[in-house]
């Protein structure tokens, strides 16, 4: 049973971390101690360059990867204990996944990924239409996934991730790739989906920091597996001076975000 | 809206309809995924026609080489109809290969696995209906292969029990797609090797399962290692079912019906163990969602 309501996601000094070598002993940490605390009605922003441990942290609350330690509670439920109670009430997406049938059109694609949820045929049909108009594929709808354009499979797959309408929703880097127009459309519409229901929470990855900036309630930035700082964009602005948070990441960890560390996950 | 509780879990002492809903609950979702991956097959690939060229024609090429031959002999007719039988029975075993203990490699290239995953439902769920989908799929390609066997060749079958032949095809295509089911889980880390393990599989099998000939041919010791493959037995039962005394099968055709009937639930128990093993230690190495190896 969950424990801890009051949170949409919980992680206590939550670490992973990957073999260097498969078989030995060297490790590098891709987590190193995340503590973080979202609440319901939030979109909340992980920000970090490269390597920094944003998409591993999705990873373990979406139940696909298990921490080497520590604590994660999505919506109260334990991921390891509780992954399937977890798993009804999440989804993710991720930027430049090519998930779904080719030989499938846009609307069969996201009828099958609407049935994992045990979607009704009438409730899917309705929430389909609904998402194609907001990815704006009404007129691709039958057309086979296959001769889609890159930038309308990515439109299809952040569709799919609304499909069950979650409770908590990842976003792993969604508007990469995408162009500018589309990728406000898009970042407008989780807006309007959180605004509608406050029990929804967003938790988004991304190293745009104007995305960060213009969706997110509060953020945290990560690097080499460590939260540095966690708060509202404007507050982080003010408390480092800063023009915007690209700014502020520099003025933290004294490089840009588009360097990357050295390393994958480089906290060894 | 979902709130997120297990199905039956919070219901406390539930009255039998109270049970039967909770269970309900539980299942409908995983048909309802078994439904949607199983069109992927029979719709999404009965769209592409040329599945006929590849799948019917050309196989059905190397089975009438065999039909030659054991005309070329003077073989008895009924040889004509083992050959035809074990053509339409090949693309089966095609498919658990190459549509099931490889699947999990294209969906996690594909990165579909991963949702599979994220969902709520069980994945023996996908796999069962990307079983059922490739059995129906297959069907159709097995029964064009006897069609133009009949047609081509005037194959004459006489059925000696219809009965049995019935249930000697299903209980081996469980047998056998639980063997698929348990490939694709124990394949669920592989990358490329995968594919080649199907690829070492494909031609032994072949030889083994008597496709184009009596089992009995291979001589006792064999015969009992090739019985692992629910083909072997499933071959020579239906083809005893067919063909009676001519067919030279191997055991009773209803001993082997039997041994299939125990395969299936060993394949299918060692399917749901190894998904279950597999997915955990992915879980563990993060091996889930890589997806270039």
């Amino acid at each position: 049973m969950p424990e801890s309501l009051d949170f949409a996601i919980r992680t206590v000094d939550l670490k992973r971390s990957y073999a260097k070598v498969p078989g030995h002993g060297d490790v590098v940490w891709a987590l190193a101690g995340v503590d973080l605390a979202v609440y319901p009605g939030e979109v909340f922003g992980v920000l970090g360059p490269n390597g920094a441990g944003k998409t591993t942290l999705i990873k373990i609350l979406s139940t696909l990867l298990l921490p080497t330690a520590g604590r994660a509670e999505v919506a109260g439920y334990d991921v390891v204990r509780e992954a399937f109670a977890v798993r009804r009430i999440i989804n993710m997406v991720s930027g430049g996944e090519y998930s779904g049938y080719g030989i499938l059109s846009v609307r069969e694609n996201l009828w099958m990924f609407s049935q994992l949820y045990g979607l009704t045929y009438s409730e899917a049909r309705r929430r389909i239409d609904r998402l194609l108009a907001v990815v704006d594929l009404t007129s691709e709808q039958h057309k086979k996934v296959n001769k889609l354009s890159t930038g309308m499979r990515q439109k299809m797959n952040f569709a799919r991730g609304f499909i069950n309408y979650p409770r908590v929703l990842f976003l792993d880097e969604p508007t990469l790739g995408l162009d500018v127009t589309v990728s406000r459309r898009l970042r407008a519409f989780v807006r309007e989906w959180v605004a509608e229901d406050t029990t929804r929470t967003v938790l988004l990855t991304t190293h745009y920091m104007q995305e960060a900036d213009e969706l997110c309630d509060r953020v945290a930035i990560i690097d080499r597996g460590h939260v540095l700082v966690c708060d509202r964009p404007a507050a982080l602005k003010e408390k480092y001076h800063a023009a915007t948070l690209e700014d502020v990441f520099i003025g933290l960890v004294g490089r840009s975000l588009d360097s990357g560390p050295e390393e994958e996950g480089a906290a060894s | 809206m979902t709130d997120g509780s297990m199905p039956g879990v919070a219901a406390g002492r539930m009255t039998s309809p109270g049970r039967l809903a909770a269970w309900w609950r539980l299942i409908e979702p995983n048909l309802r995924a078994a439904n949607a991956r199983a069109y992927v097959r029979i719709v999404g690939a009965n769209r592409e026609l040329s599945w006929l060229v590849w799948d019917v024609f050309l196989p059905f090429l190397g089975t009438a080489a065999y039909v030659f031959i054991y005309r070329a002999i003077n073989a008895p007719p009924a040889f004509t109809g083992f050959v035809i039988l074990g053509g339409a029975m090949t693309g089966y075993w095609l498919n658990t290969l190459w549509s099931m203990a490889s699947q999990f490699y294209w969906e996690r290239h594909t990165g579909n696995l991963e949702m599979f995953f994220v969902a709520p439902v069980s994945v023996m769920s996908i796999l069962l209906g990307m079983a059922v989908g490739g059995m129906f799929q297959t069907t159709i390609r097995s029964a064009l292969t006897v069609v133009l066997g009949i047609v081509l060749f005037h194959v004459h079958f006489e059925v000696y029990s219809a009965a049995g032949l019935l249930l000697s095809f299903i209980v081996t295509m469980v047998a056998l797609y639980g063997l698929g089911m348990m490939m694709s889980s124990l394949y669920l880390l592989y990358g490329r090797e995968a594919w080649h393990m199907s690829n070492l599989l494909q031609e032994p099998i072949y030889l083994l399962s008597g496709f184009y000939f009596p089992v009995r041919a291979l001589g006792p010791w064999l015969a009992a290692l090739a019985g692992g493959i629910p083909l072997t037995f499933g071959l020579d039962a239906m083809r005893q079912f067919l063909f009676g005394p001519a067919a030279m099968g191997w055991l009773g055709p209803w001993w082997e019906v039997a041994i299939l009937g125990g395969e299936s639930a060993i394949f299918l128990w060692g399917a749901r163990w190894a998904l279950d093993y597999m997915a955990r230690l992915a879980r563990q190495e993060g091996r889930l969602t890589l997806r270039w190896q």
